[in-house]
């Protein structure tokens, strides 16, 4: 049988994203089409951000709430010549931090042992528990800011121009913090990772 | 794997955010949304809002505008129970009146007289006044 030719259908014309700066105005004149619009483009990232700082999944939203709300506050202060994305996680992580300083907050959220899987870790919920509690034995002993800039760059993927940006530092002291947090994690690790290599 | 890599996955392992299937993106969203209270600022006032305190007139005139509906319609219902009674009345008296007189001579000019003076003005008043001369 012959196969059935498809026909090209012509797509429709799909409007380009509107950029950043237009849609920013929108924001300043106070356009909830807008400001919604913006929401959406960084719930996602907002929210992977504030986990990494609040360590619990409901202080993260509320976090991320109270991040667009300060933006719209805001917004009018906000130089447009600049990118958003660094203010706007500034924001967010200030606040985070500021929040987790001035408040008991809820105890870091117990991510469930099958949840942690990925590459590496060995089969058997126990022992992938066992592998989770060293490497977070492990990370709580670094100092504050460099677990935050390690989680950043290595599981949200900011580079350490964007996290220099938003933790306002140098990135010669982002790029100082990764290296010592990278080291100290592998000697700590160094025994897992022998244990794991061995099957 | 390197080091690196190693490093990366046992922090995803242990640190990684909650999956994205199991947030509930919306409610969020609409929460920002709602705190932010746009919609209510930014929307163009209808005439509803405009109204303000006058919206509160709406079912009390409606109320008002059904009871004097009621009111109006018993009260046409009462006017035209009493006249049709009356029209009745007369009819029945001015039916007798005529009947009496055709059957001849059984009606003395008295009779006529307060048989006439039962016919309403207007309408009936020539029908009155007319067996009034007949009567001659």
């Amino acid at each position: 049988m012959k196969p059935k030719q498809l026909t090209p259908v012509p797509s429709a014309p799909i409007a380009p994203p509107e950029s950043e700066q237009a849609l920013l105005e929108r924001v300043r004149q106070r356009d909830a089409s807008a400001f919604d619009e913006l929401v959406r483009r960084y719930l996602r990232r907002a929210f992977a951000v504030a986990y990494h700082v609040m360590h619990h999944r409901e202080d993260a939203e509320d976090l991320v709430q109270e991040t667009f709300i300060t933006v719209l506050e805001q917004i009018d202060r906000f130089d447009a010549e600049r990118a958003f994305a660094p203010w706007f996680f500034r924001i967010l992580v200030n606040r985070g931090l500021n929040a987790r300083k001035s408040r008991t907050v809820r105890q870091t959220e117990q991510v469930p042992a099958d949840a942690a899987g990925g590459e590496g870790p060995p089969d058997g919920v126990a022992e992938r528990r066992e592998v989770a509690q060293r490497v977070r034995a492990a990370v709580d002993q670094l100092p504050e800011r460099q677990r935050l800039i390690l989680r950043l760059s290595e599981l949200e993927g900011f580079t350490s121009v964007e996290i220099a940006d938003i933790l306002d530092l140098s990135q010669g002291t982002v790029r100082w913090y990764l290296h010592e947090a990278r080291n100290a994690l592998r000697i700590t690790l160094a025994p897992l990772a022998r244990e794991v290599r061995n099957g | 794997m390197d080091d690196r890599r190693r490093v990366r996955a046992a922090l995803r392992a242990v640190y990684g955010t909650p999956p994205a299937e199991s947030i509930d993106w919306w409610s969020l969203r609409r929460r920002i949304l709602d705190a932010a209270a746009l919609d209510g600022r930014s929307r163009q006032r209808t005439l509803w809002d405009r109204a303000f305190w006058r919206r509160a007139l709406v079912p009390v005139t409606f109320a008002a505008t059904i009871l004097m509906g009621l009111a109006i319609a018993g009260t046409r219902t009462g006017v035209a129970t009493g006249l049709t009674s009356q029209v009745s009345a007369d009819s029945t008296e001015v039916s007798a009146w005529i009947r009496a007189a055709s059957e001849g001579g059984a009606v003395s000019q008295r009779d006529l007289l307060d048989a006439t003076s039962h016919v309403h003005s207007g309408q009936d008043a020539w029908l009155g006044a007319a067996l009034t001369a007949t009567s001659d």
